[in-house]
């Protein structure tokens, strides 16, 4: 292995002392060859602003494969896109079903864009609906990478949640980071199941007026213009997350 | 064996899970008496919407479903932070990209009666082992968990004794904890060793379709 201890720590402030948007691509690209990797993918979802829908990325791929990927539509089959974030587990992508012809070119291509052969895919969960996928390749046979694997998974489940905090902390308007404390969160899960404050009150043995206070502070704290926008801002960053 | 099925997959795999909602009920509900909620016999909350890996014990032979339990990452919601928050000094928090969360251990009743001559049952056991398993594949360095002292026994006799950390407090007519486990080699080869289990205990197949062990 072409790193050790010291390596993975120095990544990790590299990553923490992250200020700007501008200074991720040399953090990823530094990263990069500390690794010995083909390549290092950040793409982020429900990250900062409120009616975001397309997801933020950021890669060491060449322009050339990125107009490629565009130009063929890939992002429709990728299986590292559509499995990358089902579980909270990593994902290696050598379990892809590689039998549909498109996801095989899409493969083929990617190496010889020189991707590498093996790629292993870290997803993150943060506390207000905001995930993320950190994917990497690298070229080994895959003897050498069911040990390579070990240690990479081991590195970048550490490095992925650091890269997605420093993402979220650049990226995100302050609304994302709220936090409401358990009793909050319980009074906006109640308004979010069409309970009025007194049914709320008797459900969490509070007083009416306890639960009044309550919501104005969340209110206040959501930046939101009554309670009904207070819930649509709760369950958009899961906050709240009141049954179907 | 375990079978590794995630949250949002409980429609493909409507029959193991409603089997472990339905053993969460008979747990939780009946026996334990928690205040959870139960809907047409199933017990589940708002952490099984936030898409959790569910490790669920099958036997061997019937394929029925005998215990399980769910893991949530510590990034992520979860019952430590947005619950049992009072169970750690004011503002402390365990949020780790190494840490995840264990919660809903439960069996069948009468399945944590241990087979003669051992002091876990082999669920029991099962479970635990898995724990370790998952963690080393996910690259974890510990499980942190909400338990009662059913449990604290329960982890002592599998060679795994928790680190309890911030203060234990009675909720409701309980004893709870919170508790780190370490996820190791070592770890895991103790939780074999005292519960005689020699091998994987995760099923193939799932394992494979998840991550590729």
């Amino acid at each position: 292995m072409v790193y050790n201890d010291t390596e993975f720590e120095q990544t990790v402030d590299r990553i923490e002392q992250i200020k700007k948007k501008s200074e991720f691509q040399s953090v990823l690209t530094d990263t990069l060859s500390r690794y010995n990797l083909k390549s290092l993918a950040f793409m982020g979802f429900n990250i900062g602003a409120f009616n975001k829908r397309e997801p933020d990325i950021l890669v060491t791929y060449s322009r050339d494969w990125i107009d490629h990927y565009r130009a063929k539509a890939y992002l429709e089959v990728d299986p590292v896109v559509h499995q990358g974030l089902k579980s909270i587990l990593p994902v290696d992508w050598s379990t892809f079903d590689r039998k549909e012809a498109r996801i095989r070119a899409l493969f083929n291509e990617s190496r010889e864009a020189g991707l590498g052969n093996q790629g292993l895919s870290i997803p993150v969960r943060g506390r207000n609906g905001d995930m993320s996928l950190f994917s990497l390749t690298c070229e080994a046979d895959d003897v050498e990478w069911s040990a390579l694997k070990r240690n990479y998974i081991r590195d970048f489940q550490t490095l992925a949640v650091f890269f997605h905090q420093s993402v979220l902390r650049t990226y995100t308007d302050t609304d994302a980071m709220v936090q409401l404390t358990p009793r909050e969160a319980e009074c906006l899960h109640w308004a979010a199941c069409g309970k009025t404050s007194e049914e709320t009150a008797m459900i969490l043995g509070l007083t009416r007026r306890g639960v009044r206070y309550h919501i104005e502070n969340i209110i206040f704290k959501l930046n939101a213009v009554n309670l009904t926008h207070a819930v649509a801002k709760g369950i958009h960053f899961r906050i709240i997350n009141p049954p179907r | 064996m375990i079978i590794l099925v995630n949250g949002n997959e409980q429609a493909e795999y409507a029959y193991l899970t409603n089997k472990m909602f339905r053993i969460r009920a008979k747990v939780f509900h009946e026996r334990l008496k928690w205040d959870v909620n139960v809907t047409d016999g199933l017990e589940k909350d708002r952490f099984d919407q936030e898409n959790p890996l569910y490790l669920i014990s099958v036997d061997d032979v019937t394929g029925n479903v005998r215990g399980s339990l769910r893991l949530l990452p510590t990034t992520g919601p979860n019952m430590l932070r947005d619950v049992f928050p009072m169970l750690l000094p004011a503002g402390e928090v365990v949020e780790s990209a190494t840490i995840w969360e264990s919660s809903r251990f439960s069996m069948e009743p009468g399945a944590e009666t241990p087979e003669p001559g051992r002091l876990l049952s082999s669920v029991t056991g099962e479970l635990l082992a898995a724990i370790e398993e998952v963690g080393l594949l996910a690259g974890l360095t510990e499980v942190v968990s909400v338990f009662d002292a059913r449990m604290v026994r329960i982890f002592r006799s599998a060679g795994c004794p928790a680190l309890i950390i911030g203060r234990p407090q009675r909720i409701g007519e309980c004893m709870t904890y919170a508790g780190l486990f370490e996820i190791s080699e070592t770890a895991r080869d103790k939780i074999r060793n005292a519960c005689g289990i020699t091998g994987s205990v995760l099923e193939p197949q799932s394992t494979r379709r998840l991550f590729a062990a």
